[in-house]
């Protein structure tokens, strides 16, 4: 069990490796650096200092240097879990994901909670009354979240709440730990809206599932044992049935923290997804580069631990 | 509970209604006693990330910090077309306009209790002067006026300009030009972190949770007595229209007064939600441009950029794009420059401005089948930002007219910039470009001499550039004006300028019906300290 | 053939129904140059205005007939689907199969590398992509491959994994059959079903990608009719023009569930485990 974690662990180096470089070269493929924007945006002066002012922006950043060099750099200072400083901000990239990361992980969090209460409870009665009224209805509803883009759902919820209750959720970010109801009013809008949206494919899934197992030897015997239909279904079949599930939601999960952009910034949340899509519209690298490795290593963690999960769920897995 | 309060406040409201409706005491409404006190809630479009006045140029970053800075001069916030005094009392120019004097106030203390005095304003204007510091709004405006700065005693400041230049107080009257505080930038270096923001300003600075929210509370010291009323103003961050007008909805700001201005269907939709605002229609100082690339094919030809100037409909792409809101085809906007600006029945006589415009588009497409009797496809480049690409493609139907064949190209936002900036388009279709000062220079020097910072297209005369040059230098009123009026004409009577002003911009705002002694300034820099604002019950 | 499709009629009605709106907006898609009473990009009209007869959608912003852009938005969308999913699938379903079924460490080095692409926050890659490679259509379908052959190869790198393990494989190598021809004639075509499946849900997925890539400003050029780009643009006036966001918005919410609802019965036909009501 444990050289097994411990392998997981160390082919996490290769693929975070990858992924900073690829998100590395990326951003400087992208035209347009920070000393550009800065002085072509205003644009106030000559354009004989407007070139001197790019490059003397540049000397300062260190991008004037060749670019293996700049990761080499980066990658050294990551090590040492110093993610340089912020071009926009002048301050430690650190400072910025403290900040950041515990909002999102919250809205992350409160989306799977609420996914998982709406869409279980839809696949399970979809299943049970197979090909019924009641089986169309609900994956119907399901689908219906997935059927329109996030943002404009996000729009229409703010739409809604002003149009219909003249109210709208706080503007102003409150923490958790500081005011639990003022941070939830906000919140749960837009993890409502998410979960809306991710909740199709939890529905079909359990919903496929509980056709399965309901199909299966020990559910029937279950049920030869004359057991109720309700206690087959809730205590051997969703149970059972639940495991991919479970994997299903974890992998969503860990992407979702870089789901979020949207979400964040309709409902002005200032978690990671909202701070990220800013700094590549400034071309704020080392912001970048940070944000993305550490969504990196979350998806790479949640899975890891929803497979040790699984196993631990299911005995019939062991690992070799 | 909350509902109950609610009701009990609009059962309130309503009778104040009813009592305002009984008594025509009409004239109460002029002379109202100023009501200390209270939150005045606006927004900025995008979080500033960083502070320092003196270093940026996002407006976001001017207004996140307005309220806490003082200047030597100011636009008077109860009449803004008027330059008056704030950190400095009175100022004096000497007979040649070469050298002017501030005489400063006594007895004004920075936030942290440290007194003010000329050595502040020298070590702030040594800074943005200083020719190694990027200083894109107020060095930019002044470096090439301004020889030197000194303090005479600890009450007096003397600035020494290189020659007579009548942008000069109004350069300095600019919300950019602000005065920080000597010790401040020893300590820190930059004025970027919020630690950093001490003013003499009317407000302190008291919160910035990035992202978030920006909140200044009253500063008790100020140096105006009585000043400010309010005792703070917050300002949320709110990225994207959606989410800016469900706030303006809701209540949960009481003005809307900076980029971007609200569309028209937002300003109806506003209305329809709200009848305690004032909605209104305001210029915001900006210039919505057409770049035709001069330095290469085909508009290195000034019979193409004529033919261009020529066919382009200023009053349809106001009319459709801005809805409306604008100025169109003038290089000089009147509302804001007044008599400095030529005459709009003059300006809509020009070619390319005259309506109808059959003939300027016969003409034009005469010039176009003269060079390339086939017509031609270019690529048409806009930022994908704001409505520009509406913009790009009402353009692109006006060229067809003439035999330009325009394929859009939309750029990423800062993309754009980068590949304008390096002359890398051929037609820019939208591009607006906000004045740092109301002066007529600005505009020119901006957009038109050969030297100019957005002059995308490398548009280059050397008597548009001596117009201009002599028209900044010139001090006597009436002489500047005829210089602007000259400027104008020569630009309007070539018409084949790569810079084409399809017209100035003006947009719509809102401000809640309870606040007061607010009035928005000529450019969307100034006057948002809201020193003398109060909220009425 | 009719009894028969009558059966899968009454055992799939939903599946059915969505064939039905699929095939009818493919027919859209297809005939658009005659459908459409306007071009998809002329600006003549005037802006804003309601539903009526000559326009039954109104018009947009710039005075563009929204049912002319609604019919053309057929054929971008649904192009801009079926060539993202068709590409970046199939892509990722060779990449997962061959992998799985060759092993070693080739299979290790291409998981690491779909771990890799499925590390990055998708909105993020995407856009970044956009702003490198420039605006156009055929570049948000490239985004889009890159966001789906991950994805699919390993979807489908664990079915083949199934399938490889099953003595039927067995047979046919022990038979002296060449890796190729295995993949070939025996791995492939097992994993058919799951192949199908995936294209047909994630058709939809790109459509809705997308639009929100249009909404952050890095989707198909604003002036192409596509049906997410319509709905970003609609959202500034959502109370004056809702015919702006309605007709769009109801086509994405017909492809979505047309699609997926066609998905969902292939499935259900192809996955012997629950094909329960058919029998």
């Amino acid at each position: 069990m444990s050289t097994y974690v411990l392998r997981r662990l160390l082919l996490f180096v290769p693929t975070l490796i990858g992924a900073s470089m690829l998100i590395f070269v990326m951003l400087r493929l992208v035209p347009g650096d920070i000393a550009e924007i800065l002085v072509y945006q205003t644009g106030s002066e000559s354009s004989a200092v407007q070139r001197r002012q790019i490059q003397q922006i540049r000397h300062e950043l260190g991008l004037d240097r060749p670019i293996v060099t700049q990761y080499v750099e980066w990658v050294a200072g990551a090590l040492r879990g110093d993610f340089g400083q912020s071009y926009v901000q002048r301050r430690p990239v650190v400072d910025i994901l403290r900040e950041r990361f515990p909002r999102s992980m919250e809205l992350a969090i409160l989306t799977l909670l609420l996914a998982m209460a709406w869409a279980i409870p839809l696949g399970v009665v979809s299943a049970v009354r197979q090909n019924g009224v009641l089986d169309y209805l609900s994956r119907l509803l399901s689908l219906s979240g997935l059927s329109l883009p996030l943002f404009f759902t996000g729009a229409l919820i703010l739409y809604g709440l002003v149009r219909f209750f003249r109210w709208l959720p706080p503007l102003e970010f409150v923490s958790f730990t500081e005011n639990p109801w003022e941070n939830l009013k906000q919140l749960v809008w837009p993890a409502l809206a998410q979960a809306y949206y991710i909740s199709a494919p939890i529905t079909r899934l359990t919903r496929s599932q509980m056709l399965e197992v309901v199909r299966q030897d020990y559910v029937r015997t279950a049920r030869a044992k004359g057991l109720a239909e309700r206690a087959v279904i809730y205590r051997h079949a969703l149970r059972n049935s639940l495991l991919p599930v479970v994997t299903f939601i974890g992998w969503w999960g860990g992407r979702l923290l870089g789901g979020l952009v949207i979400m964040e910034t309709i409902f002005v949340v200032p978690g990671m997804g909202s701070a990220l899509i800013q700094a590549v519209s400034q071309r704020d690298y080392p912001t970048v580069q940070a944000m993305v490795f550490v969504m990196a290593l979350v998806f790479l963690i949640v899975n890891l631990v929803v497979d040790l999960l699984y196993a631990w769920l299911d005995p019939r897995i062991r690992y070799a | 509970m909350p509902m109950r309060s609610r009701l009990a406040r609009l059962t309130v409201r309503c009778a104040l209604l009813a009592l305002v409706v009984l008594l025509p005491a009409a004239p109460a409404a002029t002379q109202e006693k100023p009501r200390p006190g209270g939150i005045l809630n606006w927004f900025d479009y995008g979080d500033p990330g960083r502070l320092d006045v003196h270093a940026e140029s996002p407006l976001v970053v001017q207004q996140a910090t307005a309220g806490v800075y003082s200047g030597l001069l100011q636009y008077d916030p109860g009449e803004p077309s008027q330059i008056i005094g704030d950190l400095a009392e009175k100022w004096t120019a000497s007979a040649d306009g070469k050298t002017y004097t501030f005489h400063l106030r006594k007895n004004v203390k920075w936030h942290d209790g440290q007194p003010f005095t000329s050595a502040d304003v020298k070590a702030s204007f040594d800074r943005i002067l200083n020719p190694e510091f990027k200083s894109p709004k107020c060095g930019a405006a002044l470096k090439p006026m301004v020889a030197s700065v000194e303090a005479v005693d600890p009450y007096t400041v003397e600035f020494k300009l290189k020659f007579a230049a009548a942008p000069f107080v109004p350069s300095i009257a600019s919300a950019w030009c602000r005065v920080a505080a000597k010790h401040i930038l020893a300590k820190y270096g930059d004025l970027n972190s919020v630690e950093a923001q001490v003013g003499t300003g009317p407000f302190k600075f008291k919160k910035y949770e990035r992202g978030s929210v920006i909140e200044w509370e009253k500063n008790p010291n100020y140096f105006m007595p009585g000043l400010p009323y309010l005792d703070g103003v917050k300002q949320f961050i709110l990225v994207g229209g959606p989410t800016q007008l469900a706030a303006a909805k809701a209540g949960k700001v009481m003005l809307w007064d900076a980029w971007p201005p609200m569309r028209k269907t937002q300003a109806d939709e506003l209305a329809r939600a709200r009848t305690d605002v004032d909605i209104y229609q305001a210029p915001i100082n900006t210039v919505f441009f057409v770049y035709l690339n001069a330095k290469k094919p085909p508009f290195d030809n000034p019979d193409m950029r004529r033919a261009v100037n020529l066919a382009l409909d200023r009053q349809e792409l106001v009319g459709k794009a801005l809805e409306g809101a604008g100025v169109p085809c003038a290089i000089l906007d009147p509302k804001l420059v007044g008599e400095f600006a030529l005459p709009l029945e003059e300006v809509n006589k020009a070619p390319g401005c005259r309506q109808p415009k059959d003939a300027d588009v016969a003409e034009a497409k005469k010039l176009v089948e003269k060079h390339y009797p086939g017509g031609l496809d270019v690529e048409v480049a806009v930022r994908q930002v704001g409505n520009y690409v509406d913009r790009g493609q009402l353009v692109i139907a006006q060229l067809r007219k003439i035999g330009i064949r325009g394929t859009m190209k939309t750029h990423e936002s800062a993309a754009g910039y980068a590949a304008f900036g390096k002359g890398d388009f051929t037609i820019i279709a939208s591009q607006d470009r906000a004045m740092d000062i109301n002066d007529p220079s600005g505009v020119f020097h901006i957009a038109y001499t050969t030297d100019a910072g957005s002059n995308y297209g490398g548009y280059s005369d050397p008597k548009v550039d001596e117009l201009a040059e002599r028209a900044l230098k010139e001090t006597n009123r009436a002489k500047r004006k005829q210089a602007y009026w000259d400027l104008q004409r020569y630009l309007l009577a070539r018409g084949d300028h790569a810079s084409i002003s399809v017209g100035w911009v003006e947009g719509w705002f809102f401000k809640d019906k309870k606040l007061r002694n607010y009035k928005p300034g000529l450019t969307t820099y100034d006057n948002n300290t809201f020193m003398k604002a109060w909220i009425a019950p | 053939m009719t009894a028969r499709m009558a059966r899968v009629v009454r055992a799939q009605p939903l599946g059915a129904a969505g064939a039905v709106v699929v095939l009818v907006l493919v027919l859209v898609a297809l005939l658009a140059p005659r459908l459409a009473p306007h071009g998809p990009k002329e600006t003549g009209f005037a802006p804003y205005l309601a539903p009526s007869r000559e326009f039954p959608m109104g018009t947009d912003q710039v005075g563009r007939d929204v049912l002319s852009r609604v019919i053309w938005g057929a054929r971008l969308s649904l192009y801009v689907g079926l060539a993202s999913v068709l590409f970046g699938i199939t892509l990722g379903a060779l990449w997962g199969v061959v992998t799985a079924y060759v092993g070693g460490a080739a299979d290790t080095g291409s998981q690491r590398v779909v771990d890799c692409l499925m590390a990055l926050p998708p909105i993020i890659l995407a856009l970044s992509l956009m702003a490198a490679l420039g605006q156009s259509v055929n570049n948000v379908i490239l985004a889009l491959v890159i966001l789906l052959t991950p994805t699919a190869a390993r979807t489908l790198r664990s079915v083949a994994l199934g399938v490889a393990a099953t003595p039927y494989i067995e047979a046919a190598e022990a038979g002296g059959a060449s890796r190729v021809r295995v993949i070939v004639r025996h791995l492939l075509p097992n994993c058919l079903a799951s192949y199908i499946v995936l294209v047909t849900t994630n058709i939809s997925y790109a459509i809705v990608v997308e639009a929100s890539l249009s909404f952050i400003g890095a989707g198909a050029p604003p002036d192409e009719p596509s049906w997410g780009g319509m709905l970003a643009q609609g959202i500034q006036a959502l109370e004056t023009a809702p015919w702006m966001v309605f007709f769009p918005g109801l086509a994405i919410s017909l492809a979505v569930f047309g699609l997926n609802l066609l998905g969902d019965s292939i499935r259900d036909l192809t996955d012997p485990r629950l094909r329960g009501g058919l029998g």
